[in-house]
């Protein structure tokens, strides 16, 4: 499979896992070209032993987890955290769009608080992976990943909700 | 955030995928895959030019050695051999790195172990600086004892072992003090944020 088709397919992927790790843009551009560098490199190592989501969540993962143990002492500066249009957001009204924009933000930052392995884990979750895949990837059991996406999911809903 | 969405855990899903997404630029990531192999082939050369100095030396200024010279370089290239490969060892988590074959927790675990390799790795050069003074005292001390080498040449050979050790070494034990510091931090936040 070519590297161009696998980025136009799954670059926006990529770009959400490095957005669920870095709230600074610049160094989430820093961390978005790591993880495609990565992925370039791994691709060539693939088997076909599961799905290329699955294969590219877990080199991205990996990435995202070295980065944030180079930058633990970076400041993790919210206010660089700006989200702008989302283009399926055209044609809609200005108030549904500052709408979606405010709780896409609110989403991402308390992704962002979660503990690491349930970030993860709800993140891989949201992207469509089965209990079964995200297990693979984190190296867990499938109880176990239900046990923490639940936990999580719910710490995201009490967060939302308690900042609306 | 509006009722219906915050009810709903599968609408989170749905604005997940909602958030804006950055356009990944293929060719300079081309660019800086070539770099980044650039870099690695020359620390290769480097790391390579390192050890290979003393066998060069031999080889190509036989004549301008004493037998004691050619035996105490010999020596030399052995005991760097033996520290190359003993650096390789410690390597071994990082070297063997499959991002894509390897699940996160084991993925956490190498990294745990290379922070604590590379912990070693930077002691041992700091020790390194203390033992290197002592390898050129040994030198000049039974060069001179044993009159192996001229004096004149055993003094210009003394004064730049010196220079080397005055300027390089403490240069070097200052690097490898950062280094050691550095990764015991990074170990330290790393196992703080990671919660397995």
């Amino acid at each position: 499979m070519e590297f161009d088709s696998i980025i136009t397919e799954h670059g926006p992927l990529l770009s959400r896992v490095a957005s669920s790790y870095e709230a600074n843009p610049h160094l989430q551009q820093e961390l978005l070209q790591e993880i495609s560098l990565a992925v370039w490199q791994a691709m060539r190592a693939f088997k076909g032993n599961s799905s290329v989501k699955t294969y590219i969540l877990r080199v991205a993962h990996n990435k995202a987890v070295t980065h944030v143990a180079y930058h633990a002492k970076q400041p993790n500066n919210e206010s660089y955290c700006e989200i702008d249009n989302p283009s399926s957001a055209i044609g809609i009204s200005a108030e549904s769009v500052i709408d979606q924009q405010s709780n896409v933000s609110d989403l991402l930052q308390a992704v962002r608080r979660l503990p690491m392995q349930a970030r993860q884990i709800v993140t891989m979750s949201m992207e469509g992976l089965s209990y079964q895949e995200i297990a693979e990837v984190c190296g867990v059991s499938s109880v176990n990943v239900g046990v923490i996406l639940n936990r999580a999911k719910r710490t995201l809903m009490e967060q939302l909700n308690y900042e609306q | 955030m509006s009722n219906n969405m915050s009810n709903e855990p599968d609408n989170l899903d749905k604005l997940w995928q909602q958030q804006q997404t950055t356009t990944i630029d293929v060719k300079a990531l081309s660019r800086q895959w070539k770099l980044t192999r650039i870099k690695q082939y020359m620390y290769s050369l480097m790391d390579a030019m390192a050890l290979m100095l003393f066998p060069l030396v031999i080889y190509f200024f036989p004549k301008e050695l004493s037998t004691f010279e050619f035996v105490w370089l010999s020596g030399l290239f052995a005991l760097m051999t033996g520290w190359f490969v003993f650096i390789v060892w410690l390597r071994r988590f990082s070297l063997g790195f499959d991002d894509g074959g390897t699940s996160t927790q084991d993925f956490v675990y190498r990294m745990k172990m290379q922070y604590r390799q590379n912990i070693r790795i930077a002691h041992y050069n700091k020790l390194l600086c203390w033992v290197v003074p002592v390898v050129f005292l040994t030198y000049i001390v039974v060069a001179y004892l044993g009159e192996y080498v001229s004096p004149d040449v055993l003094w210009r050979k003394s004064k730049l072992l010196f220079v080397t050790s005055l300027v390089f070494l403490p240069a070097t034990w200052i690097w490898a003090h950062k280094r050691e510091q550095k990764f015991k931090r990074l170990l330290a936040d790393f196992d703080a944020r990671w919660v397995a």
